[in-house]
């Protein structure tokens, strides 16, 4: 007696959320529970809710309209009219409410449910703004607070109630399926939210060091954040660390790959639960909502765990933390210039001279200074095959410094450069190209780091 | 639904042939048969256009606007009905819908009766064309450049 469950006619799994109404007159006439009268009573309602709107779009001027603007409001009013029906604990409810009430009454109740979901989606995001990871990543920031924004703006409960007019591109690690209007924006702040309560708990510095060592340009990519720190998290309980560090070292991503490669993906599963269980006793994580919304995230992480040691790829999964120690930058001055009289006889005397080796004696007499080295092999009027050799009167972090402040960009040049600036980026990717590997190697990672002053 | 449509249909034409009440003043009368060619020419129109309509739709509009013309009389009244209905679909949709049912058939009115002659390849390929341009740049439907010039030249 304790298992009694009541029978139902409609089964729910055959409702599609995003078209509700559609699939519930589908299910209810396949039980019967609607007739052919009912049918085509419901048609006719939805025919005149759709000419009223029209009417009050067009603003009583026309009674014609595109038809992709009436699919679109009748798109809206079954929207509205399904959101009302959702609301029922059964679909038989909801299907006796069809059956009892007219549609245009179906709207008006459906509407104040868009508006009471409308006003708790605006309290949301005022708790999504005030729980927001502080993070420099450009889809986060652009969607969580401006995107949303612009939700808020553009919808129209009225004529596209299922519009979101928005792409909400930073991806949440639980996907919303099945979800549109202003259902989808309330279910995707919550996953926000919740994502946002997990991520709190660890501190910034290191989500950017993890983040870091995800990708440099971590900043500019559509990643989920939290995915990331919950991987990481998961990953320090399995290697036995606490899961607050975030860290995992490459030769224990090595060990958990051979732990885990002996296992099957069940077993795996079973350990990243257990797992997930102990991180959120370390985190003393006591909202269930949040909670639940780990569970559910779980499958997810599973299912790229399981697939990494697969295909022998778990140190994309747990990644190592990167250094901000090795990342440091140092400046590099150009010099002091000589004063304009002496460059230019300096500048007169190397374009006097007729051989080369009379001009880099010149060079390395006169210059003492990068600014004025540059301002030369500029102004002095040199041959490409000059310009290659003196070059070589400069060492390996000259030349980087050289090539930092003239890139050479073959599509850009010609527009934005003069001749003589197009000749010599051209001159030091040549000299560059004509070196040796382990010298470009040197020239590329000095550039990395290298910051003109 | 074809129960509904053809209601509709019956309602339509019979507010099309009421309007010989008042068009019999000027010597212009639709048969039963022509009513019915009006609301297919409509439906037609509609459905090349992409657009839907509800209620009545505007061919009355059109009788009870356009009798007075000079520029009708019983042999053509059908056949300019027909390409108005066509015409006016068509430029609802090049004006974006920023102009009312009732102020483009006026406008269609003053044009055939004006500076179009009875012309409805005039009015069609020159002043409604010109007016839709207005439209979508932002001016007055009626705006127009070349008066503007010739008013400058004469300052």
């Amino acid at each position: 007696m304790e298992n009694i469950e009541r029978i139902n006619a409609i089964n729910k799994r055959n409702l599609n959320e995003e078209f509700y109404l559609q699939s519930l007159i589908e299910e209810a006439t396949r039980c019967n529970l609607l007739s052919d009268n009912d049918i085509e009573k419901i048609q006719f309602g939805c025919l005149e809710l759709l000419a009223y709107k029209v009417k009050c779009y067009n603003g009583l001027d026309s009674d014609s309209i595109r038809v992709e603007f009436a699919e679109n409001i009748m798109k809206s009013n079954l929207y509205t009219i399904s959101l009302y029906l959702k609301s029922f604990l059964l679909p038989e409810y909801a299907v006796e409410a069809l059956q009892n009430t007219t549609i245009s009454d179906l709207y008006d109740l459906g509407k104040r449910h868009v508006q009471s979901k409308l006003n708790a989606t605006k309290h949301l995001h005022l708790l999504v703004v005030k729980n927001k990871l502080n993070t420099e990543n450009y889809t986060y920031n652009s969607t969580v607070i401006d995107g949303i924004k612009g939700f808020f703006k553009l919808y129209d409960p009225d004529y596209s109630a299922h519009d979101i007019h928005i792409t909400a591109d930073y991806p949440t690690c639980y996907p919303i399926k099945n979800l549109v209007g202003v259902e989808f924006i309330k279910k995707y702040l919550e996953n926000i939210y919740y994502e946002n309560q997990f991520c709190s708990y660890f501190s910034l510095d290191k989500i950017h060091n993890l983040l870091l060592g995800y990708h440099k340009e971590y900043c500019a990519l559509v990643i989920n954040i939290f995915e990331q720190v919950f991987t990481s998290a998961i990953g320090c309980i399995l290697i036995g660390v606490s899961a607050k560090t975030l860290t995992v070292s490459s030769n224990q991503v090595d060990k958990l790959y051979i732990e885990l490669s002996s296992k099957t993906d069940q077993q795996i599963i079973e350990i990243i639960h257990k797992a997930n269980l102990l991180l959120q006793k370390e985190l003393s994580i006591k909202s269930k909502t949040l909670q639940t919304y780990l569970d559910k995230c779980l499958p997810v992480i599973s299912s790229n765990i399981c697939n990494a040691i697969k295909i022998n790829t778990l140190d994309k999964i747990f990644i190592t933390r990167h250094n901000t120690e090795i990342d440091a930058t140092f400046s590099f001055s150009f010099g002091v210039k000589m004063d304009n009289e002496t460059y230019r006889n300096l500048i007169d005397n190397i374009m006097q001279c007729r051989f080369l080796s009379d001009k880099i004696d010149i060079i390395k007499n006169n210059i003492h200074s990068l600014s004025d080295f540059e301002d030369m092999l500029l102004d002095s009027e040199l041959t490409k095959f000059e310009i290659m050799n003196i070059l070589k009167l400069l060492n390996t972090v000259e030349i980087a410094a050289l090539i930092k402040r003239h890139p050479y960009q073959p599509d850009t040049d010609a527009l934005e450069l003069k001749d003589n600036e197009i000749m010599l980026n051209s001159c030091l990717n040549n000299y560059v190209n004509l070196q040796t590997l382990f010298f470009q190697n040197q020239i590329a990672k000095i550039l990395c780091c290298i910051d003109i002053e | 639904m074809g129960f509904t449509n053809s209601i509709i249909q019956k309602q339509a034409i019979n507010e099309i042939l009421k309007c010989n009440d008042l068009t019999e003043h000027y010597g212009l009368i639709l048969t039963h048969s022509q009513a019915i060619e009006l609301f297919e020419t409509r439906s037609y129109a509609l459905n090349a256009n992409g657009r839907i309509e509800f209620g009545g739709g505007i061919i009355d509009k059109f009788i009870k606007i356009f009798c007075d013309s000079p520029y009708l009389y019983m042999q053509n009244y059908a056949g300019t009905l027909h390409e108005l209905i066509e015409i006016f679909y068509f430029y609802k949709n090049e004006t974006l819908d920023l102009i009312s049912d009732d102020d483009l058939i006026k406008f269609m009115k003053s044009c055939f009766d004006g500076s179009c002659q009875g012309s409805l390849e005039l009015l069609a390929a020159r002043e409604l064309s010109k007016m839709a341009r207005n439209l979508r740049y932002g001016y007055a439907f009626d705006y127009n450049e070349d008066k503007l010039d010739v008013a400058k030249e004469e300052e």
